[in-house]
């Protein structure tokens, strides 16, 4: 029996520095609810049933909705900074 | 980091199979020395280098990990360039492998090459060039998808979230074979120079082929083309795609015959190939209302199946025979994806130094 040395065929980068969850504080009297459509068929319906829900539990408040260009881009820095500067809860993650 | 990982020579192809790093079919044990070899193809400034990166995912390929992927798919040191070309294709933004690679549609890369490399490494552009026979052409397509799935992770059960995939995924490249004068090869029609040889890639749905033996009048030719590329079930169709359009010898030479130019060829195929909503409503295709892809259809009351005349990408290739093409369209419409083309560099000549960061290409916000 003979022996082979081989290079892994796998990615030996370290992996990206974690983004950390945003810390759970109390939200105000009237939060302000951001929503990232992410263009998939329906999420933006889905999304504002959603805020309307929480609307009720919450005791009222504005709703931001952003659109992405399409599924399949990311938010724009942009997006993201006008998003992080002015919701208190932001509602993403709608797929097919 | 390289890790290497020593094994018994016998036991190389089950570990392997074990550690999910091949396509389902046996590979070339990537050893140190081949690996070597096949670096030596490219004037690298350091192996490590990253040939480029995917921002969203902070993932990226560097020139050792392509060049171990390309000895594991069977691939010659003679054919390294042309896989690194392919691989700085696809990290143009405008491709988007983030998604392109991940899609639940299960797109194909399509790798395309044009120029006088191809034939120098051997490539098929002739009989059966979209299927089995030429090492090159299966080797290079598979180097590909071998190293975005292992180490990008587009791979079932982690990010590829294909629903079928398609037979391309194993490896879809073919080279151009020149047209007829006056027409001219994919690489010139994109600016590139006569010696230059490109690679172009493009996310694909797979591939139709194209019948169209009786017909001899290039117009009735495309006209069989354009109802192609506006079939309903196609999800780009009416959402501005783009196409694929590799046309036969028999095709190529009755459009170039009857006065016919590429330019004129792209124009005719995106405009017959419109469709209007009540075409799609009749197929049970619904018309998005305020979704991304703009289904509002133009002055002519219809929706575009590609974005523009230069969103058909026409090369030419394939054997004689009774009159066939082949076309495969965009797995999605261009707001999502693009193909992008970049040029080999011949062994010799130095790879750009891009930085730790790879060749980024900032991220296009235009989506027109």
């Amino acid at each position: 029996m003979s022996k082979i040395t081989v290079i892994r065929p796998v990615d030996t980068a370290a992996p990206p520095a974690t983004v950390e969850l945003a810390p759970r504080t109390a939200l105000p009297e009237h939060p302000v609810i951001g929503l990232v459509d992410n263009r998939k068929p329906h999420a933006r319906e889905l999304l504002q049933l959603l805020a309307e829900e929480l609307r009720g539990r919450l005791g009222g408040g504005e709703v931001v909705l952003v659109r992405k260009a399409g599924a399949g881009n990311p938010m724009t820095p942009e997006q993201a900074s006008d998003m992080a500067a002015r919701a208190h809860l932001v509602i993403t993650g709608v797929g097919d | 980091m390289t890790e290497t990982l020593t094994l018994e020579e016998s036991d190389v192809q089950e570990t392997f199979f074990a550690n999910g790093w091949t396509d389902g079919l046996p590979v070339v044990p990537p050893t140190p020395e081949r690996v070597e070899a096949m670096l030596a193809a490219v004037s690298a400034i350091d192996e490590q280098v990253l040939i480029g990166v995917i921002p969203a995912r902070s993932k990226g390929i560097t020139l050792e990990q392509a060049a171990v992927h390309a000895v594991m798919a069977g691939c010659t040191p003679a054919y390294f360039p042309v896989v690194v070309a392919a691989f700085e294709a696809l990290f143009d933004a405008s491709f988007n492998a983030h998604t392109a690679l991940t899609s639940t549609g299960g797109a194909a890369t399509a790798v395309v090459v044009s120029g006088p490399i191809a034939q120098e490494i051997g490539m098929n552009a002739r009989h059966n060039c979209l299927g089995s026979g030429n090492r090159a052409n299966l080797t290079i397509g598979r180097a590909v998808r071998l190293a975005v799935m292992n180490v990008l992770g587009a791979r079932s059960g982690e990010l590829d979230a294909s629903s079928f995939g398609n037979q391309g995924k194993i490896s879809f490249c073919f080279a151009e074979d020149p047209p007829p004068a006056p027409w001219r090869p994919l690489h010139e029609e994109l600016g590139y120079a006569p010696g230059d040889t490109t690679v172009t890639v493009m996310p694909v749905e797979g591939v139709r082929q194209l019948a169209q033996q009786l017909n001899g009048d290039a117009e009735g030719i495309l006209r069989t083309f354009a109802a192609a590329m506006k079939s309903p079930s196609t999800f780009s169709t009416g959402k501005g795609g783009q196409a694929l359009m590799i046309l036969g010898p028999e095709h190529t030479a009755f459009c170039v015959e009857q006065g016919w130019t590429q330019a004129a060829v792209r124009e005719f195929l995106c405009r017959e190939s419109r469709i209007s909503p009540d075409e799609l409503r009749a197929a049970g295709v619904l018309i998005e209302v305020d979704g991304p892809h703009g289904m509002t259809p133009g002055e002519d009351g219809k929706l575009a199946s590609v974005g523009s005349p230069d969103d058909v990408i026409l090369a030419t290739a394939g054997g004689e025979g009774a009159g066939w093409s082949a076309y495969a369209p965009s797995w999605a419409p261009k707001i999502h994806a693009r193909a992008s083309t970049r040029r080999v560099r011949p062994t010799g000549e130095p790879l750009p130094d891009c930085g730790p960061d790879g060749c980024i290409v900032p991220w296009l916000k235009e989506s027109a």
